[in-house]
């Protein structure tokens, strides 16, 4: 029986010895050295030639140059939010100011209340937060509440999809990174939910292409299924959509496996919930009887939206591959072939519409932009994908744009009211006042040069 | 895409009409849960059944933009030839009527200031220009860098400045120089050798930049001890903690202030 032990060197680098056993030579077969009682040994450090001085070890492990998880975790903290200043009595909600703007529609033009830093209200929130519409970098933990600026463009979106619903009107966000994609989607829902719609929202839609979840292939729809996505995109549904799903009836009776569902005891928010009866194979068809549930009800419209959609249709091949190793294009699957059939149209709903908002962290491929017409057709890009032109032909685009000097000043006096305004900037006005306009006009307007992030990020994260 | 440039992809590739795939490559990497359901029967690949688009070869057929472009271009070459003569831009830009290219100098008008702008420039003159950055915060940034990488460690003190504004609720500028003039040593005590066997030790003051280069370091030092994976935490929680009065470079500086007054006989005044 041989034993080893194990050296570990200075730098961490574990050798083998040869083995040690006291008063005996190497590989003899006395039963004398066995019947007595074994060595102990224990992890050996070599210690420091004489005249070196070893390497001295942090005590904290480090993370890794250029994550910025763990700030981002410590800085999104509750502990820090809850010492914020409210401003709740200051604001009004979103959903009230659009409201108000959309019935008097002589009035959506006038640009004399707009730009108008909001909230939202307290049940909209709480449905953003299961969808997950606040992203890690968007500065929120500057105040109590989630503050917002209105901005024209979501009064547009807004006008567009609750004048056309029954049209189902396709709208595409896009814009520079930090310019606000992310908030006016979550403006948009806000208002949606406000006007009891059911949001239909898909989340993380890199994750729906880059091999993150299982598949299998459906030999009836000759499509692939990925049953952990399904249960993920229903959580999110039943809990952003639970008071107005449970008020629909089942206008069928289901059956899965064990699990039983009749109209008498059942409303469509049971389906959702997938109980653990339901078997994994399954969960497909359950998701194409919530879509044809959704379709039959006439009581709530139904709205897709989509953030980082751009994500999803970068390449027209997605990570999985099929048993000959071709690459499986995003059409095959079925959760994207969903999406993309109800954007194409050959998924209707009695009113809704799509809603989709692109991510500056993935570009824009240039079949997307060929296909919602922000761009000529190139007659020699061989990346052009002919397939998904046909799905985003009517996809409108609207672009947000810069902020205008009007804008920033609003944000300005807003910093400057809440006390997030450095000293060393305020002493720039002459007088004992301080002069906001100066302000804007010769720092904020153009160290943010009207892009919000980079306007928050001059006034907290640069003092230099 | 300019037309230039176009042509010049067009013109050696004239048989891109027919072999042009439309599909993108992706990079080649399997997925974990690849093989699941590997039995089933194979799905049809993607570059099947592509539903038909209306990018016809006119398009494509750039032969009358190609003539257009050459035709322009001889017409340049015989503008700028000058009847068979080289090209000189003297001659050949001339405008008709005349052999050479005259170019008048413009009379040099000296302008006057007025009172009203030598008034402003004498009030400019007396105004300091601001310094472009904060002298302790950049002093302090040049003792966190390590490798040259400035910004990196810019990067490091806006976000521990940033935590103390997002739980002090305060000017974190003026914060730090306060937590810094407090923290700061006054006096050291310096080991001096008078060339005998004899060594002694005396008190020195410390000037201002100094003092605070002192504090920043046990700041440094004692934030590096703490948990926070993140380096801009670690710096932030400490000088939370300064500022609050509870951090162990007060109790150095009371130790070093200690020494002086031990050896405070040797001061030579």
């Amino acid at each position: 029986m041989l034993r080893h032990a194990l050296l570990r060197s200075s730098q961490g680098v574990a050798r083998l010895q040869a083995p040690v056993v006291s008063g005996a030579s190497l590989f003899h077969t006395s039963s004398a050295t066995y019947s007595a009682p074994m060595p102990k040994f224990g992890l050996a450090r070599r210690k420091t030639p004489k005249g070196q001085k070893g390497q001295k070890k942090s005590k904290v492990s480090k993370g890794t140059p250029g994550n910025n998880d763990s700030f981002m975790e410590y800085v999104r903290d509750k502990s820090i939010s809850l010492k914020a200043p409210s401003l709740a009595s200051d604001l009004e909600n979103i959903e009230e100011i659009v409201q108000a703007r959309l019935t008097a529609d002589n009035k959506l033009e006038n640009k004399d209340t707009l730009p108008q830093l909001t909230k939202y209200s307290d049940d909209s929130l709480k449905r953003l937060h299961h969808i997950g519409a606040f992203q890690k970098a968007q500065y929120h933990e500057l105040f109590r509440e989630k503050v917002s600026l209105l901005r024209q463009e979501t009064l547009k979106i807004c006008n567009k999809l609750t004048e056309s619903a029954s049209k189902s009107p396709k709208i595409v966000i896009t814009g520079e990174s930090g310019i606000g994609k992310s908030t006016a989607l979550a403006q948009v829902q806000s208002y949606l939910m406000s006007k009891d719609s059911i949001i239909f929202h898909l989340p993380n839609v890199k994750t729906i292409v880059d091999g993150t979840y299982e598949f299998n292939l459906n030999s009836s729809t000759n499509l692939y299924d990925q049953p952990g996505l399904i249960k993920k995109v229903f959580i999110k549904l039943s809990k952003s959509n639970k008071e107005l799903l449970s008020s629909i009836k089942l206008s069928d009776n289901y059956t899965y496996g064990t699990a039983r569902f009749s109209p008498e005891n059942h409303s469509l928010h049971d389906l959702v919930m997938l109980p653990a009866k339901v078997p994994k194979n399954l969960y497909s068809s359950v998701f194409n009887d919530v879509v044809k549930e959704l379709q039959k009800q006439d009581k709530y419209s139904v709205y897709l939206t989509i953030d980082e959609f751009n994500s999803l249709v970068e390449h027209s091949g997605s990570a999985y591959r099929d048993i000959d190793y071709n690459v499986i294009g995003i059409d095959k699957l079925s959760m994207v072939k969903f999406a993309l059939d109800w954007i194409k149209g050959a998924i209707a709903f009695p009113r809704g519409g799509v809603v989709l908002a692109n991510s500056s962290n993935y570009q824009e491929s240039s079949t997307f932009k060929f296909a919602v017409g922000m761009e000529p057709l190139n007659p020699f890009d061989e990346t052009l994908d002919k397939s998904l032109v046909s799905y985003l032909k009517d996809v409108e685009v609207v672009k947000l744009e810069k902020l205008s000097r009007e804008e920033i000043g609003e944000l300005t006096q807003w910093q400057l009211n809440n006390g997030l305004i450095i000293s060393q900037d305020i002493s720039m006005s002459e007088d004992g006042e301080v002069d906001v306009q100066k302000l804007v006009n010769e720092k904020y307007f153009l160290s943010s040069n009207g892009n919000p992030r980079e306007f928050i990020k001059s006034c907290n994260l640069l003092y230099y | 895409m300019s037309y230039l440039s176009m042509a010049l992809r067009v013109l050696p590739r004239r048989s891109l009409q027919k072999t042009a795939t439309p599909f993108v490559t992706r990079r080649l990497w399997l997925p974990s849960a690849c093989r699941y359901n590997s039995s089933a029967a194979p799905a049809t690949t993607i570059n099947n059944n592509q539903p038909p688009l209306d990018i016809t070869d006119k398009d494509i057929d750039l032969t009358e933009d190609v003539d257009e472009w050459l035709s322009a271009i001889q017409q340049l070459r015989g503008e700028f030839s000058n009847n068979g003569k080289t090209f000189n831009p003297e001659t050949s830009l001339a405008p008709p009527g005349e052999n050479n290219v005259y170019i008048e100098l413009m009379e040099q008008t000296q302008s006057k200031p007025t009172a009203a702008q030598i008034a402003e420039a004498t009030t400019l003159r007396a105004k300091e220009v601001p310094k472009k950055n904060d002298e302790l915060l950049e002093h302090c940034v040049n003792l966190m860098m390590r490798h040259g990488k400035k910004a990196r460690a810019e990067k490091f003190m806006a976000r521990a400045l940033y935590l103390m504004k997002l739980k002090l609720r305060i000017d974190p500028v003026v914060a730090f120089k306060d937590i810094l003039e407090r923290m700061s040593p006054l006096m050291i005590v310096k080991n001096f050798k008078n060339g005998t066997a004899k060594s002694t030790n005396i008190p020195v003051p410390l000037g201002r930049r100094q003092r605070l280069r002192i504090a920043f370091g046990w700041i440094l030092t004692r934030a590096s001890e703490r948990p926070a994976k993140d380096f801009s935490v670690r710096l932030g929680e400490e000088l939370i903690a300064a500022y609050n009065g509870d951090s162990k470079g007060f109790e150095y500086r009371a130790e070093m202030h200690k020494d002086a007054i031990q050896y405070r006989s040797y001061i030579k005044l």
